[in-house]
C-alpha cells in the first residue's frame, strides 16, 4: 500500500522535473523546485512508514520549513538581479 | 539523478544551475531515506535545500554572472582529465560489494557486529548512530567539528564582513528600495515561522539519542532559521539582532566545549573523550558527555553557517550599494497578450 | 475496524498520489506561469492532505500523528506565502498572464455586462496596478 503511493509520488516528481528542466523563465524553475520539494516531503513520509521508521517524519518537517527558505532566497535573488540589471541598463544609457 | 546532473552541467544559465542543484540535493536526500540512512538524509535535506542554494544564489547576485562564459579554445586537456578520472572512479566502484551483500566487509567486520550488538546495552542510547558518532568515534567527530571551525574562519578571513568606505558605515538602506513594504505578507508569515524553526532545531539537538538528529543537523536548522530572518528583513536588521562579533566568538566556543569535555575526562582520571568518568554511573557519564559534545557541535555549526551566509549577504549589499545610491524598482513591462 | 481503517488509508494514500500526479501534469502542461502556479498549489493542499491523512490513520493518536498534522499545517502556511511572494515577484518582473485573445472573447461576451473590452496593455484609473505607489515612473497608458 505504501509502495503504490510512493510510486505515484515518484511519477509526480519525475513529471515536475521536466518542467524544472524546461521552464522558460526563472519563476517556472522556482515553482518547479517548490513543487518537487513538497512531493519529496510526502515521499519521505511515505517511505518512512514503509520501512517501519515513522521518525523519518522529522526529515519531512525539516524540508517543509527549509524549502520555504530556499524559495525566499530565490525570490530575493531575482529581485536583486532585476535591480542590478535595471541599474546596468540605466548606466549604459547614461554612458552612451 | 543522472538527468539532473547532466542538465546542471549542460545549462549555461547559472541560476537554473543553482535551482537544479537544489533538486539534486533533494533527490539524494530521498535516496538516503530509501537506503535507511536517516541522519545523513536529515543533514542533506537541511544543508542542500537551504544553505547551499542561498550561498550559490548570493554569489550569483554579488558577481552578476548570469551566463557561464564559453571558454576560449578547445578544452581538450580538461575533458581528457575528466574522462580519465571518471573512468578510474567507475572502475574503482566495480570492485565494491553490492548493496546489502552479506559477505561485504561492512557486514562481516567484527567491530561492526560489536557495535550493533553491544551499543544499545552498553550505552543505553536507542539510536545507534549517536553513540557511534560521539563516543566510539569521538575523535573523528572532533576532527569534523574542527574542519567546520576551520571553514568558518577561512571564509571570515578570505571574505570578511562588510567593507567600510572611508571608515563610515554604509548607507543603512535595504536594497531594493522599500522592499520591506513590498513583502508585507511574506514578512509577517515568515516571522511567525522563525521561532518554530529555532524550537525545532533545539528539539532535533536534544532528540539525537532517540531518532535521527544530533548536533550537525540541529546546527544547520538553527542557522536556517536565522538565515530566514536575514532574507526577510535584510542583512542590517539581522546583524543588529544577531551580532556578528558574538557569532565569531561562538564559532570557537563550540569547539572549546568539545575539547573541554575531553579535558574534563582527563581531569577526572580517564582518557581524552572517555565520558564514562564524568559521573559515578558510567552510563550517565556517557549520556552527559554525548549531550555536551553534541551541544558543542551544534553551536559551532550554527555559528559557522550563519557567519558564512552573513558574510556573503553583507558583501552582496555593499557591492550593490556602492554602485548605486538609490535603487529603483522598474515598472512592469507592458507585454500585450499575443 | 482496523481493516476498515487500513482500507480507508489505502484509499486516501492512492488518492493523494493521484492528485500529486494531476498537479505535476498541470505544472507541466499549463500554458503560462500563473496557471502553472495554480496547478502546483494543488499538490500542496490536496495531495499533502490526503497522503498525510492516510498516514495518520495508520498510526493512531500518537506523537507521530501530531507531527504529520504539524507537517500539513506548516506546508499550508509556507507554500501559501511562497506562492503569494512568487506571484508578486513575477508580476513585478513583467511576466504577463497568458490570456485568450480578446477578439475570441468578444464573440461570447456581452459588452453591456462587462463594459467596453480593453486590451490588457491599457491601464485605466481605478484599475489594480501592481506597482501602485512603489515606482516613481508613470505607467505608460
Amino acid at each position: 500500500m505504501y509502495a503504490t503511493a510512493a510510486l505515484l509520488l515518484l511519477v509526480a516528481m519525475a513529471i515536475t522535473l521536466i518542467r524544472a528542466l524546461k521552464g522558460p523563465s526563472v519563476f517556472d524553475r522556482i515553482l518547479a523546485v517548490n513543487t518537487f520539494g513538497t512531493a519529496t516531503v510526502l515521499m519521505i513520509s511515505v517511505v518512512g512508514f514503509m520501512d517501519h521508521r515513522p521518525d523519518l517524519v522529522d526529515i519531512a518537517l525539516i524540508y517543509a520549513l527549509i524549502s520555504f527558505t530556499s524559495t525566499i532566497a530565490a525570490l530575493r535573488f531575482v529581485e536583486i538581479d532585476h535591480a542590478r540589471r535595471a541599474q546596468e541598463a540605466a548606466e549604459a544609457q547614461g554612458d552612451s | 539523478m543522472l538527468a539532473i546532473a547532466i542538465a546542471t552541467c549542460a545549462t549555461r544559465n547559472l541560476f537554473s544551475a543553482a535551482m537544479l542543484f537544489g533538486i539534486f540535493s533533494l533527490i539524494s536526500a530521498s535516496l538516503f531515506v530509501v537506503l535507511d540512512a536517516a541522519d545523513v538524509a536529515m543533514t542533506e535535506a537541511a544543508v542542500g535545500a537551504g544553505v547551499s542554494t542561498i550561498l550559490m544564489l548570493s554569489t550569483l547576485a554579488a558577481t552578476g554572472y548570469r551566463i557561464q562564459r564559453r571558454p576560449a579554445g578547445r578544452q581538450v586537456l580538461a575533458i581528457g582529465v575528466s574522462v580519465v578520472l571518471g573512468a578510474a572512479l567507475i572502475y574503482g566502484t566495480l570492485d565494491m560489494p553490492k548493496v546489502g551483500d552479506p559477505i561485504s566487509p561492512v557486514q562481516t567486520n567484527p567491530i561492526a557486529k560489536r557495535y550493533i550488538q553491544v551499543s544499545p546495552t552498553e550505552t543505553g542510547i536507542p539510536n545507534m548512530v549517536t553513540p557511534l558518532l560521539a563516543s566510539y568515534r569521538g575523535f573523528d567527530t572532533f576532527g569534523e567539528t574542527a574542519v567546520v571551525f576551520t571553514a568558518g574562519i577561512g571564509v571570515l578571513a578570505l571574505i570578511g564582513r562588510r567593507r567600510r568606505r572611508n571608515g563610515a558605515l554604509l548607507v543603512p538602506n535595504e536594497v531594493p528600495e522599500n522592499s520591506a513594504q513590498r513583502h508585507r505578507v511574506l514578512r509577517v508569515s515568515g516571522k511567525q515561522l522563525i521561532p518554530f524553526i529555532l524550537l525545532y532545531a533545539c528539539y532535533v539537538q536534544a532528540h539525537g539519542d532517540y531518532g535521527p538528529g544530533g548536533g550537525f543537523q540541529a546546527g544547520v536548522i538553527f542557522a536556517s532559521g536565522l538565515m530566514l530572518y536575514m532574507l526577510l528583513l535584510g542583512i542590517d536588521e539581522a546583524e543588529r539582532i544577531i551580532s556578528p562579533k558574538v557569532l565569531e566568538k561562538l564559532i570557537a566556543v563550540g569547539l572549546l566545549i568539545y575539547g573541554g569535555i575531553g579535558l574534563l575526562d582527563i581531569l577526572q582520571g580517564g582518557s581524552f573523550l572517555d565520558y564514562r568518568t564524568l559521573s559515578h554511573n558510567p552510563q550517565h557519564g556517557l549520556h552527559y558527555g554525548i549531550l555536551g559534545i553534541e551541544l558543542g557541535v551544534g553551536i559551532t555549526v550554527t555559528a559557522v553557517i550563519t557567519s558564512i551566509v552573513f558574510c556573503f549577504a553583507g558583501h552582496l549589499r555593499s557591492h550593490i550599494v556602492e554602485r548605486t545610491s538609490q535603487a529603483e524598482i522598474p515598472s512592469p513591462k507592458e507585454t500585450p497578450a499575443s | 475496524m482496523s481493516q476498515f481503517l487500513d482500507g480507508l488509508s489505502w484509499v486516501l494514500l492512492v488518492a493523494g498520489g493521484l492528485f500529486a500526479i494531476v498537479a505535476a501534469v498541470g505544472v507541466l502542461r499549463f500554458p503560462g506561469f500563473f496557471s502553472r502556479m495554480h496547478a502546483s498549489t494543488l499538490m500542496d493542499t490536496m495531495a499533502a492532505g490526503l497522503v498525510l491523512g492516510g498516514l495518520g490513520l495508520q498510526v493512531g493518536f500518537t506523537v507521530v500523528a501530531f507531527k504529520l498534522a504539524l507537517v500539513f499545517f506548516l506546508l499550508s502556511v509556507t507554500t501559501t506565502s511562497a506562492a503569494h511572494a512568487l506571484a508578486k515577484s513575477a508580476l513585478a518582473d513583467g511576466v504577463f498572464p497568458h490570456m485568450v485573445d480578446p477578439e475570441i472573447v468578444k464573440a461570447g461576451l456581452s459588452e453591456a455586462v462587462h463594459g467596453p473590452l480593453r486590451h490588457p496593455s491599457e491601464h485605466h484609473q481605478g484599475d489594480y496596478h501592481p506597482t501602485d505607489g512603489k515606482s516613481k515612473r508613470e505607467v505608460a497608458s
